[in-house]
């Protein structure tokens, strides 16, 4: 499961735009639509969070969206997804980092049987400099949380956080 | 920024990154803003160089020859998807893309206006369709992320 975020998608509807109409793609569109082909053909499931497909979903006409959402599925909050982004609000994270890193490790793909996400995709340098500097801390809390959890809350993990070239360069090295 | 022409070391880092890049992209001309850009990286220092690619993190990528490879393939099959779902029309540079502007107005737009389009659009009321509920995993659901366990002794 590789959870997208919002610029991500962004980048990636930009570049679905730009592949329809001839348009030379800048390196990020081009990650973005790279990793999203990837992804197929390793058969990783793409997410978004459902905050994002919403406002994606009253633009449906615009083709490039269309496009986009056929590719990817709409995750949901799990159990504890609140209280995991509260603790990491805590911890200094923004608000929305706090969600995506929470729909990261508690969400649920759409049928209720994956817990979390293998990846967290992002363009965002700040937001992976932070989630590194606090991994430690992190894991720290995570297990404390989960020790009284049951399963499959018990055994939720932190995911991993890169940007698309990171991911793809781990893809092409294996 | 000092320039200096003599500077052979900066020059052959640069031309070594940028002579892949050229033979990747050979069938397409090299825009006059990519030679020009090129112009000023050649006279960066190799710590320069260094500099920017850690703020350019893509560069580095850039040279991998599976990058132009799987961007052609992403825009081949997004074109076949755009057929598929149109009933066999590709969309003209002066059809809507996104927020009632065209493809060619909106790619034309400054990359900061861009920014503020996307902004705008992700402020937006958060709620629709898909609910903001918390949910039970099924019965044997299992974990996405392969990490490290935590340890309880760190």
């Amino acid at each position: 499961v590789w959870l997208l975020d919002k610029n991500v998608v962004r980048r990636t509807i930009e570049g679905i735009g730009a592949s329809l109409t001839a348009v030379p793609l800048t390196t990020e569109q081009s990650l973005a639509v790279g990793l999203l082909m990837r992804g197929k053909q390793v058969k990783a499931s793409l997410c978004i969070v459902p905050e994002t497909a919403n406002i994606l979903s009253r633009r449906r006409s615009a083709l490039a969206i269309r496009l986009f959402l056929a590719e990817v599925s709409v995750m949901r909050q799990g159990r504890y997804f609140k209280r995991w982004a509260r603790r990491l609000r805590e911890h200094g994270f923004a608000r929305e980092d706090a969600r995506m890193l929470s729909y990261g490790t508690f969400g649920l793909d759409p049928m209720g049987l994956v817990l979390g996400a293998s990846a967290l995709i992002t363009f965002d340098r700040p937001f992976i400099h932070n989630f590194s500097a606090h991994h430690a801390m992190l894991l720290r809390r995570l297990g404390a949380m989960t020790v009284q959890l049951p399963p499959p809350y018990h055994d939720a993990r932190l995911p991993a956080v890169s940007t698309p070239g990171e991911l793809l360069q781990v893809l092409e090295t294996k | 920024l000092e320039v200096n022409d003599e500077q052979e070391t900066t020059e052959s880092v640069v031309d070594h990154v940028f002579e892949e890049v050229v033979v990747l992209t050979a069938p397409v001309a090299t825009p006059l803003y990519v030679r020009r850009l090129a112009q000023v990286l050649r006279r960066l220092t190799p710590a320069e160089i260094s500099q920017l690619v850690q703020l350019v993190p893509e560069l580095e990528r850039a040279r991998s020859p599976w990058v132009i490879e799987e961007e052609r393939e992403a825009i081949a099959y997004f074109r076949r998807a755009a057929l598929e779902m149109t009933g066999g029309t590709l969309p003209s540079p002066q059809d809507e893309f996104i927020e009632g502007l065209t493809y060619e107005a909106y790619f034309a737009l400054p990359e900061e206006k861009q920014d503020a389009l996307w902004e705008r659009i992700f402020a937006e009321e958060e709620t629709g369709p898909y609910d903001l509920e918390e949910h039970d995993a099924q019965p044997g659901a299992r974990v996405a992320a392969r990490q490290e366990r935590r340890s309880q002794d760190d």
